[in-house]
């Protein structure tokens, strides 16, 4: 994306937000030959795990983890018929999780799932966590699960927020075959810097070194753990080379932010969408004006050098409270940009439930925009707010995705016929 | 003989004012010698007699003055040409004029008109530069606070230059009216004796070159046929028609009213004196007036040539005697980068031809100089070389700068940036500020500190501290880390936090402040707590130096 | 085309071959650069007095309004600055009426209207990659080469609006009109190291240092930059010699360019 100062430009679609429903969706249109342009800031890809999970737990309170996310489907739509995958088949809900591994592909980041079912993986709590898409890098953890193998957990001396002892105990608990080491790296002193750490990966004498400090510890192991530090531009390639080194099976570990999977997500979904002539402006608000001659108008932030965007159609994926598409009041919670009605219990003091731990979940966590059947925004009697604006993921209402692990899943999948449904009817037309 | 001997004690005096002000100059120069760790070649500081005398010829013509402001170099040309004509062809015409010219005599033309012609020239400069001077429309005096100081810089020279041309005038047109010097000339020149033909002669004399005779002759047109005859046979081998001497023949004209006076009290004898007298004047003053600036600058220019053009200024130094080639013209200031830094601040050392006329004070150990605002103000000096590109002077102006910080010997006077590597930020916390220093720097800051909501969203994820170079870089000195910084903001640690070397050390990259996922302008906060450390820096500096200097007196 | 040029501070004394590199190529491409009384943007003084930095970065756009001119300038900092001035200018209303009393006192006004262009962005939109593609008599075929993008145009982007924070394409596109290839060079967009020269000498060698080994580890042969501040710091090897630069050679942007459109360039 390059701009003039002052400029207008006028697009096929604007997308707000760049969250995962905000790539999804500008990877879709982009795919479809609409002019895109996309806003916000995709820095909260920093807190994400880089798993994509599709549905991992139904229902909530039976905390029941699904080996196939699709057994828990049917019964979802059958209780919450407002859910977002209410409104979706379960062939657009493949078609759609693969559009999304396709991009990542092209953006040099692969993904791959275990044939329509879940996928446990192991995070740097020492609990499993069910997922569908996971990075080629952290799949052959999943062999673990059935306790057969025999574990090697490395960890790297100094590096915080992750302990190999720790996740070794948790699994010795489930009677693993685990054994620890600890990796010395000279090069870091001071603070320990989790990308820098990162970086390192990058550097074949780096990964010799490492290779020759774990050497002493393989003996019988066959698999070997490691923090989800391994690269940040080239994990894949990293990650091999430490296989061909070492001779055992690696995998990834995921664990507290800033987490390097979720910047190496973020960095292929901005490789695919420039490659495909996607605008982007990167961190900029963009405050809704007027609709006009069937075009919705913008200005972003930024004085006086504001630019004007004319979009045909609008996908909104600002997120909830931490992306600011949703800003919660004394009373009442808002749509940031166009100030969509949204539902949410009436009164504050429903907002949550007494017991903070509640298998049901909070029901402002279900708090968000209504929307028909084609992800348009409804206002009271149900109709649609406009004609050409969309909603996609986590901002959808009816959806406790934290609990139901079922994040990425919905911001993909929303996102993607969302695109779909204003394609067809700008084609229509 | 009596003259003789005083010109020859003022050259001898002027030998030793040069030897004094070399000496000076020298110890100007010495001031910004660089560290002892450093290679310190003072051989090159001599300029080559290629530099030198292709310089001097540009200070022939001033082609640097011709670039800078055509007015002041048509003011300038005038008395430099005008002054030149006459201290060679006039004022030492026994070593030039007359071995040059064997017709040569001053009251023949075309020397006589000449000497007017150039005099006239001096005079008129001389009075355009008072009017200059007068009207306040000098560069550096169009702005009032640029410094009062400078009003008078020069004034003595040009006030002698034009005395001396003026004298000369009057001399000449006492000359003129003489009757004693025209009765000299007779007796000298002819064989003429008291009768008729002095007479026709003096009537001559009277009524074409206004001689005022005592009694007057009186007029009859058949004398005076006669007297032109004698002035042929007589005179004109060595006086032109007295005409051509245009400005003292006017002056002549009013003299005479006088005529008899002033013939009486021998006035031209006394201005004579007096025109002898302030030449002498001038001799010995050279070294110390603003004259000098005449060999001054071709030698600052031929040095200036032949310095490394290279910005690795470790070894760099001054040539002393180019500070005082300065002529207070101020048109460096006039174009200077960082001139919207003295209009904010209003400290007139931030301009070079105030930053210059301090350096000359302190090589001179002048009492009164505020060695803070000359640290303040040449801080933000931007080496941009535009003052030295414009310098009429060709002073080396931009290595002058870079090496000033030398002269800062005094732990007081270090930059921020220094201040802050010696001190640890928990200390820094701790120090007492005095309140009047603080509130003398109030001005405008981006307001990001006071009010919380820019960084009060902050959830510590440490993505800013991952993407930070200086954190991956400086690892091992690093202290707090940009999320830290932001934490101390948020326990209201602004103190703690202005004396991290996270602030001091920041790339001011973005890097930080555009993957925020809360939008918290990091960047722009660390370049605030910087000038918040900067402001309360600045205060406890100051008062070191105050208690420095009660401390010694 | 006239364009009022904006020099920046160092170029005159210690990168004559940017401004002279810079101003051949606006001649070929026939734009006309008008020299007028500037001073300095404000950037040295950001984080040490910010009504200066504001200040000055104004008062020269009130400069170039005055002679209805917009303004080019080939550094990064400058061009950063400008912006940077003008986004708090609107901001700060005390500091907007404070300025705009200073500039009448000299006659001058700003009413937000002067574009601010930098050499890269002037290029990409203003000229085209097509007429440069045209102009570009010779062709450096095959010469690997890492571009520098510089900081303070590329970030923030909420004020620079330059290009991708991150992920900038700009660079690329222009570097390939000559025929050069260029590598992913993942410290692109890190900062050189030039603000800290002074203050933390050895702390920006160190920077600089890795931009060099990184650059060698993509493959390029050069490394390719357009702001003044950048090429100044990659030219400190020809004083710190022990500086490795793993065979890496920095070069300016306009100098290609020159070389490539027939001028005097020698490349």
């Amino acid at each position: 994306m390059n701009l003039k100062n002052n400029a207008t430009i006028s697009c096929d679609l604007l997308v707000i937000g760049s969250g995962i429903a905000g790539m999804v969706a500008a990877a879709r249109a982009a795919s479809l030959g609409l002019d895109t342009v996309l806003t916000g800031s995709s820095s909260g890809f920093f807190l994400t795990s880089g798993l994509l999970d599709f549905l991992g737990v139904y229902p909530v309170e039976s905390s029941q983890v699904l080996e196939s996310p699709f057994n828990g489907l049917d019964q979802l739509r059958k209780q919450n018929p407002d859910h977002p995958y209410s409104k979706i088949d379960n062939k657009t809900i493949l078609e759609s999780l693969d559009f999304t591994a396709r991009i990542l592909s092209s953006g040099g980041l692969e993904y791959s799932s275990a044939k329509n079912t879940n996928v446990n993986i192991l995070t740097s709590a020492g609990t499993f966590k069910p997922s569908f898409l996971v990075p080629q890098t952290m799949i052959k953890g999943s062999s673990i699960g059935s306790g057969k193998k025999k574990i090697l957990l490395a960890d790297f001396k100094g590096l915080k927020g992750y302990s190999a002892a720790l996740i070794a105990q948790a699994l010795k608990r489930r009677h693993m075959d685990v054994t620890t080491v600890t990796i010395q790296v000279p090069q870091l002193t001071g603070d320990f810097n989790v990308m820098r750490m990162a970086a390192l990966f990058e550097d074949d004498a780096f990964l010799h070194r490492t290779a020759k400090q774990i050497e002493s510890s393989v003996q019988d192991r066959e698999i070997l753990g490691l923090p989800a530090v391994c690269g940040i531009h080239n994990s894949q390639d990293s990650m091999k080379k430490l296989e061909n080194l070492t001779g055992l099976d690696c995998f990834e570990i995921p664990g507290l932010p800033p987490s390097i999977p979720g910047l190496r997500l973020k960095n292929a979904f901005e490789t695919h969408i420039l490659k495909n002539k996607v605008r982007v402006f990167n961190n900029v608000k963009v405050a809704f004006t007027a609709f006009e001659n069937e075009q919705i108008l913008f200005t972003t932030d930024g004085e006086p050098f504001r630019t004007q965007i004319a979009a045909k159609g609008v996908i909104l994926a600002s997120g909830r409270f931490p992306g600011r598409g949703l800003a919660a009041h004394r009373e009442v919670i808002r749509e940031t940009v166009f100030d969509i009605p949204v539902y949410h219990p009436q009164q504050r003091s429903l907002w949550y439930q007494l017991d903070f731990f509640s298998p049901q979940g909070h029901p402002v966590n279900r708090a968000g925009i209504l929307t028909d059947s084609d992800f348009r925004p409804v206002d009271k009697t149900c109709q649609p707010l406009c004609e050409n604006v969309y909603a996609a993921g986590s901002i959808l209402a009816h959806n406790d995705w934290t609990r139901l692990k079922s994040g990425a899943g919905v911001s993909c999948v929303s996102a993607f016929c969302a695109v779909n449904h204003f394609h067809a009817r700008k084609k229509i037309k | 003989m009596m003259f003789e001997t005083l010109f020859y004690i003022s050259l001898f005096l002027c030998a030793a004012g040069c030897i004094f002000q070399w000496v000076r100059f020298r110890r100007a120069g010495l001031m910004f010698k660089p560290a002892s760790s450093d290679r310190f070649n003072p051989g090159r500081l001599y300029p080559n007699p290629v530099n030198l005398i292709l310089s001097f010829l540009n200070t022939i013509f001033q082609i640097r003055l011709f670039a800078a402001g055509k007015i002041r170099w048509l003011f300038h040309f005038f008395v430099f040409a005008g002054f030149l004509y006459l201290v060679t062809v006039h004022a030492f015409h026994q070593v030039t004029a007359v071995v040059l010219f064997d017709y040569y005599d001053p009251t023949v033309d075309p020397f006589q008109f000449l000497r007017n012609l150039f005099g006239s020239l001096v005079v008129a400069g001389c009075i355009l530069f008072f009017l200059r001077r007068g009207l306040r429309l000098r560069v550096n005096q169009i702005k009032s606070n640029w410094g009062s100081h400078l009003k008078y810089k020069g004034l003595v020279s040009i006030i002698l230059v034009f005395l001396i041309v003026g004298t000369g005038f009057l001399l000449e047109a006492s000359k003129i009216i003489s009757e004693p010097v025209f009765m000299e000339m007779v007796e000298d020149y002819s064989d003429l004796e008291e009768g008729d033909e002095l007479e026709e002669l003096k009537l001559f004399w009277q009524e074409k070159a206004f001689v005022s005779f005592d009694p007057t002759v009186p007029a009859d047109p058949e004398k005076l046929k006669n007297g032109q005859v004698l002035n042929e046979v007589y005179c004109i081998s060595c006086h032109s028609d007295i005409r051509s001497s245009f400005v003292s023949c006017l002056l002549a004209d009013l003299m005479s009213f006088y005529g008899t006076v002033l013939n009486q009290t021998r006035v031209d004898v006394m201005l004579y004196r007096v025109h002898y007298g302030l030449c002498l004047a001038l001799i010995v003053f050279l070294p110390f007036s603003r004259l000098n600036h005449i060999f001054l600058i071709p030698l600052s220019i031929a040095v200036k040539n032949q310095a490394p053009k290279t910005h690795h200024q470790k070894t760099a130094q001054v040539f002393g005697a180019s500070l005082f080639a300065c002529t207070n013209c101020g048109y460096c200031s006039q174009v200077c980068s960082v001139y919207p830094h003295f209009q904010i601040t209003g400290n007139p050392d931030v301009l070079p031809h105030s930053k210059i006329e301090t350096l000359k004070k302190i090589a001179d150990k002048h009492p009164d100089v505020s060695l803070w605002g000359l640290q303040k103000g040449n801080n933000a000096c931007t080496q941009c070389n535009k003052c030295t590109q414009i310098c009429p002077s060709g002073i080396d102006l931009q290595t002058l700068w870079a090496v000033t910080h030398r002269i800062f010997s005094d732990n007081a006077l270090v930059n921020n940036q220094t201040f802050f590597n010696r001190i640890l930020p928990e200390a820094w916390a701790d120090l007492e500020t005095e309140p009047r220093m603080l509130i003398a720097r109030q001005e405008l800051v981006s307001d990001l500190i006071e009010k919380t909501d820019a960084f009060e969203n902050c959830i510590q994820c440490t993505i800013c501290t991952n993407v930070c170079p200086v954190v991956e870089y400086d690892s091992k000195d690093n202290d707090y880390t940009p999320q830290q910084v932001m934490n101390l903001l948020r326990l209201d640690q602004k103190h703690l936090a202005s004396g991290t070397r996270m602030v001091w050390t920041c790339l001011t990259c973005y890097a930080c402040q555009d993957i925020c996922p809360q939008k918290i302008p990091v960047t722009d906060i660390i370049l605030e707590l910087r000038h918040l450390g900067g402001v309360r820096a600045d205060a406890v500096k100051l008062q070191q130096t105050v208690k420095k200097r009660v401390e010694i007196s | 085309m006239k364009l009022a040029y904006f020099p920046g501070c160092k170029i005159s004394f210690y990168l004559k071959a940017y401004g002279d590199s810079f101003e051949s190529v606006m001649k070929h491409l026939g734009i006309d650069l008008v020299r007028l009384e500037f001073n300095c943007c404000g950037y040295p003084a950001r984080g040490e007095h910010f009504e200066i930095s504001v200040f000055s970065a104004i008062k020269n756009l009130a400069v170039a309004h005055k002679n209805k001119l917009d303004i080019i300038t080939p550094c990064k900092c400058c061009f950063g600055q400008f912006k940077h001035a003008v986004f708090w200018y609107y901001k700060h209303k005390n500091l907007k009426t404070k300025i705009d009393d200073l500039l009448d006192q000299e006659n001058l006004s700003w009413d937000g209207s002067t574009q601010i262009h930098h050499l890269l962005s002037f290029l990409y939109h203003e000229i085209g990659l097509d007429t440069l593609e045209k102009r570009s008599v010779k062709k450096f075929s095959g010469k690997k080469i890492a571009v520098q993008y510089g900081c303070h145009a590329l970030r923030p982007f909420s004020v620079t609006r330059f290009d991708h924070p991150y992920a900038p394409t700009i660079f690329e596109d222009l570097v390939r009109v000559t025929g050069m290839v260029p590598v992913e060079w993942p410290k692109s967009t890190e900062c050189c190291g030039n603000p800290i020269l002074e203050g933390h000498k050895a702390l920006s060698l160190t920077i600089l240092e890795n931009k060099f080994k990184s650059a060698s580890l993509a493959g390029a042969e050069y490394i390719c930059t357009a702001c003044t501040h950048c090429q100044m710091q990659y030219e400190m090897t020809d004083y710190e010699s022990d500086i490795d630069t793993h065979g890496v050679k920095p070069v300016l942007f306009t100098r290609i360019l020159d070389a490539a459109f027939g001028g005097k360039t020698v490349f």
